[in-house]
């Protein structure tokens, strides 16, 4: 494939895409015919390349399971984040100075260290997957593709439930008496989140808005004494009817919500996993993203059955004025950076359940939807969507100071796909690795769909088709030993000069 | 059975693969181009790649199938189960409830004594009684008043209706009941809802934004289509064959066509995904999803027998009622908003299905018999296009005259108001096993749950000119519809097709929310810096002006408003509402659903003597009252019934302990979260 290289916009593909004085992609229903043009192109080009080099696993492969993890924490980056801005760092005329390009980990890390001071001090923790491929450009679809690990224009893409229920499902069985919280908390999302689809609504994501004040609707407006006289009175003329159904079927027994509902109420350990400083606030950035690190951050200490939190962070859809300050991209990366990287130190403070540090034992993956444009900026001197994007892991198991794969000079294509597979590496692969991280069988395909189509938790994972990114993991690691690996690493090794 | 149909569904594999093999080269890019876009492409896709691998492995070894093309076949077994799994579920929550309201069981009835109100009524208890089934009895009054008006308008009864009802003697009381509603300009709302979700009408969906406009152009059309009672052929007209403005109120139909876009590949994926819309929407036939990739035979073997003897050719023949379907931008909006547009829908004069693709979200389209493109054939029947008619005014005047129409129709309706379809999911049909004297292949039973009440029930739907009023009031004036949900006997499952007792359901959200409104009688309100506020949630257009205001979640024109009120919002959310796109309606129960009942202002700012206007108030300032009357009145006007001597026995004594108010407004409260609030049983 050709890189996709258009500093002067002259490209057949991409020229369409950018009629003069016009944002563009601001939704699914721009442009789509042209839209089509670039997909079909993209498309062709880029799946064209593993047909020819076909997997190596053979149809019926075993799921790899690495098992280092306990909980995940994925970030969304909404709208999508510039690549060769920030992860996939390309140096070129339009770079802003205050960026200060800076090469870490013995010169494999270029990075973009006035942009994200914060996390270039914690290079050395994250592994930085840059041979990554989007399936499609358009927001709302790709957003939920990431969710899903599927199309959702698929057979099951209107039913599947999103990673962090399949998750809960699966850790269902492992939930201790104290675990007062759901398995699946989600915090900061709008209108994008996907839920737990066709999955019991237990495993519905507990959406929650952090702030310092805590939870919403976990005390009563009339005082806890007059609440627990209420509760008594139901439970008097509801008794009967909130039994535990003669099927022990507690997915239709209404009284189980509400107990575990009154169960999270007035309860001193969830309100210290809801509510936090503002010292903590304003360390972490004073954004909802940073209180929603914050919440993540008790979330995991607190270990009450929350074993997959996914936060959202928007304003990453830079098509105009990309370097603009306050807006363009400092905006969203400021925030990104404030919230991640204290979030990277507290974890790695704090100590875990098997003798590490709390972030051995938690994966974090943060990507967006897809990347953007590469090369010099658009005539609205912002970038537009684009195939080409990145994903970053740390924690869990991930061997920090990595980067995997590489792109071309323009960061237009993967050159070097750096793993297993010698392909891009794409959503479905990138929940594999998650499942796998958390010793899930991401080959699993569950007989209870309402289709009856079976559905995969990666979509023809069972056959070789996506596979985990193994080489983000440390392999000096056994599964779930536990060990400083992770930790141990300086960011800031092999720290150079800018370019 | 099951041995000869996996016998020959392994045969008809093995030919199929072998089949497949000898075109991988042909299919690399094609497949490849699928992948992006669809799972159903990338089975395709992967079964190909995974072939190609098991062949250059080991060509001499018969390797056993272990992978089948499609997913269907995964698992068929599962497949054909997924109507006992609906069953078990309907049951299960049905009995579970009743276990709990042990307190107004009566004994079963032989089904000789219900009374045959209508067909319904005799064929479902006449069946019933062949088979010595026994019904439960009639509901009650106070049970009937609720669960129709809770059905038919979305609403909970007023309590002053519910005390004439139950005073009333008049002996076809139930019917007259029936009659108002649906006369009712609440019986709107909800059927306005049922068929926007039916359509899904939104105004941001992952296919195709139609904005706030073109979505509330939808909402007045299907809201004035329910309200004049428009027969349902004539709505489907309008939806597939009408050309119009998508902003234009009356001709706000041209959302259908709009809506049924597929983006991310060539025209005939569009032309393919307005096939499935409208043959899911209006014959309740899914498999033409799968026949618009592949033929049926080797793939729909299992699971749908109508389905596997089609091929992908004539599933062509469907799409290319949509050949000539325009869908031309109209741009609205001032730079830099230039994405705002308006769609025009129309008919052009030319344009085939060609079968020329090898992109997009389906498998490559070649020639077939040398044929270059497809011409327009109804697939469930024949027909084509006639003399001075456009394609798509073939295509419903095709599907009017199909009785798969009036099948899937009533269905649909049946499935709503009962809770279990006569075939489910009722979007699952297979025409070739809907008719009781066609003898089946082996291995193959009939589909529907009652196929003589399904036929007969098509029959009046049609003969009556496809009157959905009365469609509606004909199942809601049923014997059938009033059985009690409780059944004082061994409930077994194999009764569920019997429909021997009412099966319960959880409330909507907007009937939640409703309801909390009605029984507290405080509408929402809002208001804007410096300006008093008003009653009902802003509504706004697409340029974030005020268009109208709504207090009833079931007047609301999209499950994700009022966008102007995020408390609303996220209150009604929490009831699983859907998207109309992403995200299915649900009734399931969550945590969040019960934290929001116990302490969200939404219902703590309406059950206090302080907040203007609530009941509780009302009831507090007429000194008249006994304790015992307001305990009465709460329970009349939140759950519409009387309280039993033992509720009332267990509620008194906190009027001593907290005081009158305190306990009038504790009472309201407990009201609000008991189970029987929550469910329409």
């Amino acid at each position: 494939m050709t890189d996709h290289l258009h500093p002067d916009h002259s490209c057949d593909v991409c020229k369409p895409l950018r009629p003069v004085n016009s944002t563009l992609w601001d939704g699914p229903m721009l442009g789509r015919r042209n839209f089509f043009k670039i997909a079909g192109a993209g498309v062709t080009g880029f799946f064209l390349s593993p047909l020819l080099k076909p997997a190596t696993a053979a149809a019926g492969v075993s799921a790899k399971l690495k098992g280092t993890s306990k909980n995940v924490i994925f970030i969304l980056m909404g709208g999508a984040p510039s690549h060769v801005d920030t992860f996939d760092l390309k140096v070129g005329a339009w770079t802003p100075t205050d960026f200060n390009p800076t090469t870490y980990n013995n010169g494999t890390t270029l990075f973009p260290q006035g942009l994200m001071p914060g996390l270039a001090e914690h290079l050395g923790k994250l592994a930085i997957l840059r041979s990554v491929r989007a399936p499609a450009l358009v927001h709302q679809l790709q957003q939920t593709w990431v969710q899903i690990a599927r199309s959702p224009s698929s057979a099951l893409g209107k039913i599947a439930p999103n990673i962090g229920s399949v998750v809960a499902l699966e850790m269902e069985a492992k939930r201790l008496p104290n675990h007062k919280l759901p398995g699946f908390i989600s915090l900061n999302t709008g209108g994008g989140l996907i839920g737990a689809g066709y999955f019991n609504a237990r495993y519905t994501p507990f959406d929650v808005g952090a702030s310092p004040n805590g939870l919403s609707n976990l005390v009563n407006a009339d005082g806890k004494t007059l609440f627990e006289t209420r509760y008594a009175m139901l439970q008097a003329v509801d008794g009967e009817l909130r039994k535990d159904s003669p099927l022990g079927n507690a997915v239709y027994d209404m009284d189980s919500f509400y107990a575990q509902s009154k169960g999270m109420m007035y309860d001193p350990e969830v309100d210290s996993v809801f509510k936090f400083s503002t010292a903590d606030q304003q360390r972490y950035g004073s954004s909802g993203f940073g209180n929603s690190c914050v919440t993540a951050r008790n979330l995991v200490k607190s270990n009450l059955g929350t074993r997959y939190i996914q936060i959202n962070i928007g304003g990453w859809d830079n098509h105009t004025n990309i370097y603009a300050k306050p807006g363009g991209i400092y905006g969203p990366a400021g925030q990104f950076d404030k919230g991640l990287s204290n979030l990277l130190t507290d974890l790695a403070a704090l100590p875990g359940t098997q003798g590490g540090s709390l972030l051995d034992e938690t994966l974090i993956v943060a990507m967006g939807e897809f990347g953007r444009t590469v090369g010099s900026l658009t005539v609205n001197a912002g970038r537009d969507h684009f195939f080409q994007q990145f994903c970053v892991m740390a924690g869990g198991g991930v061997e920090g100071g990595k980067v995997i794969g590489s792109t071309t000079a323009t960061g237009g294509s993967t050159v070097e796909p750096g793993w297993s597979q010698n392909r891009s590496i794409v959503n479905e692969d990138i929940a594999a690795t998650i499942y796998s991280a958390l010793g899930i069988d991401y080959t699993t395909s569950r007989k209870d769909d309402p289709f009856g189509r079976g559905f995969e938790y990666v979509p023809f994972a069972s056959e070789g088709a996506w596979y985990p990114v193994m080489e983000v993991f440390d392999n000096s690691r056994a599964k779930a030993s536990g060990g400083r690996s992770g930790t141990t690493r300086k960011g800031d090794s092999g720290r150079g000069s800018r370019p | 059975m099951p041995l000869t149909l996996k016998g020959r569904r392994s045969d008809s594999h093995k030919t199929h693969r072998s089949q497949l093999v000898k075109r991988i080269v042909a299919f690399v890019l094609a497949a490849f181009g699928l992948l992006t876009v669809l799972d159903f492409s990338t089975i395709q896709f992967i079964s190909q790649a995974a072939q190609q691998r098991k062949v250059s492995r080991a060509q001499a070894v018969a390797a056993p199938v272990s992978v089948s093309d499609c997913t269907f076949l995964k698992d068929p077994e599962e497949f054909r189960e997924a109507q006992a799994r609906h069953r078990i579920s309907v049951s299960r929550t049905t009995t579970t409830f009743s276990e709990s309201v042990r307190a107004t069981q009566s004994a079963l009835v032989s089904p000789q004594e219900i009374p045959r109100q209508n067909f319904i009524d005799t064929i479902l208890f006449n069946r019933m009684g062949r088979d010595g089934v026994n019904s439960a009895p009639l509901c009650t009054d106070a049970e009937f008043i609720r669960r129709a008006t809770l059905d038919l308008t979305g609403r909970i009864p007023a309590p002053e209706n519910v005390s004439q009802f139950l005073a009333d003697t008049t002996p076809n009381k139930r019917d007259q009941l029936v009659d108002a509603l649906v006369n009712s300009s609440e019986y709107i709302d909800k059927w306005a809802m049922f068929f926007g979700d039916l359509y899904k009408n939104s105004a941001f969906a992952t296919n195709i934004n139609t904005y706030r406009g073109g979505r509330d152009a939808f909402h007045y059309y299907i809201k004035d289509a329910i309200g004049s009672n428009r027969s349902y052929d004539q709505i489907v007209t309008d939806l597939l064959a009408g050309n119009g403005d998508s902003f234009n109120a009356t001709e706000g139909f041209a959302n259908f066509i709009v809506l049924g876009n597929v983006p991310m590949g060539p025209a005939q994926d569009t032309m393919d995904g307005l096939a499935v819309k409208a043959s899911t929407t209006f014959l309740g036939i899914s498999a033409v999803d799968c026949l618009l990739c592949h033929d049926g035979r080797g793939h729909l073997d299992e699971v749908n027998l109508w389905g596997a003897q089609r091929k992908r050719a004539e599933a062509y023949g469907m799409a290319a009622f949509f050949a000539r379907t325009a869908r031309r931008a109209v741009q609205l909006g001032t730079p830099p908003t230039t994405n705002y547009v308006k769609y025009i829908v129309s008919e052009n004069a030319a344009g085939e299905y060609n079968l020329n693709t090898n992109f997009g979200n389906r498998q490559t389209r070649a020639a077939v018999n040398g044929k270059t493109t497809a011409a327009p054939e109804y697939m469930y029947g024949g027909g084509g296009v006639l003399a001075g008619e456009n394609r798509r005014q073939a295509l419903s005047r095709h599907i009017i005259k199909d009785p798969q129409f009036a099948r899937a129709t009533v269905n649909y309706i049946w499935e709503k108001l009962m809770l279990e379809g006569l075939v489910s999911p009722s979007n699952a049909f297979d025409p070739a096993r809907l008719d009781p004297n066609t003898k089946m292949p082996e291995g193959w039973t009939l589909q529907p749950a009652n196929a003589e009440l399904l036929e007969a029930m098509a029959q009046d739907f049609k003969q009556t000119g496809f009157d959905l009023k009365y469609l509606i009031s004909t199942i809601a004036k049923s014997s059938a519809y009033q059985l009690s949900s409780q059944y004082a006997g061994d409930w077994k499952l194999d009764y569920v097709p019997y429909f021997a007792r009412k099966y319960v359901r959880r409330l909507d959200a907007e009937e939640v929310h409703d309801a909390i409104l009605k029984a507290t009688g405080i509408m929402p309100t809002m208001g804007f810096a410096g300006q008093p506020a008003k009653e009902g949630y802003v509504i706004t257009d697409d340029l974030n002006n005020e268009i109208g205001r709504v207090s009833w979640a079931m007047q609301l024109p999209e499950t994700v408003e009022p966008r102007s009120n995020g408390g609303a919002r996220a209150f009604l959310d929490s009831f699983l509402r859907g998207d109309r796109d992403q995200k299915l309606r649900t009734l399931d129960p969550t945590i969040l659903q019960s934290l929001n009942l116990m302490n969200n202002s939404f219902v703590m700012g309406r059950i206090h003597r302080g907040n203007a206007g609530s009941f509780v108030s009302k009831l507090l300032a007429n000194t008249s009252l006994t304790n015992e009357q307001i305990i009465e009145q709460l329970y009349l006007t939140t759950l519409s019934r009387q309280p039993t001597a033992n509720e009332v026995k267990k509620l008194l004594p906190y009027y001593t302990s907290l005081g009158k108010q305190v306990a009038t407004e504790s009472v309201q409260w407990v009201l609000l979260n008991k189970v029987d609030f929550m469910f329409n049983y």
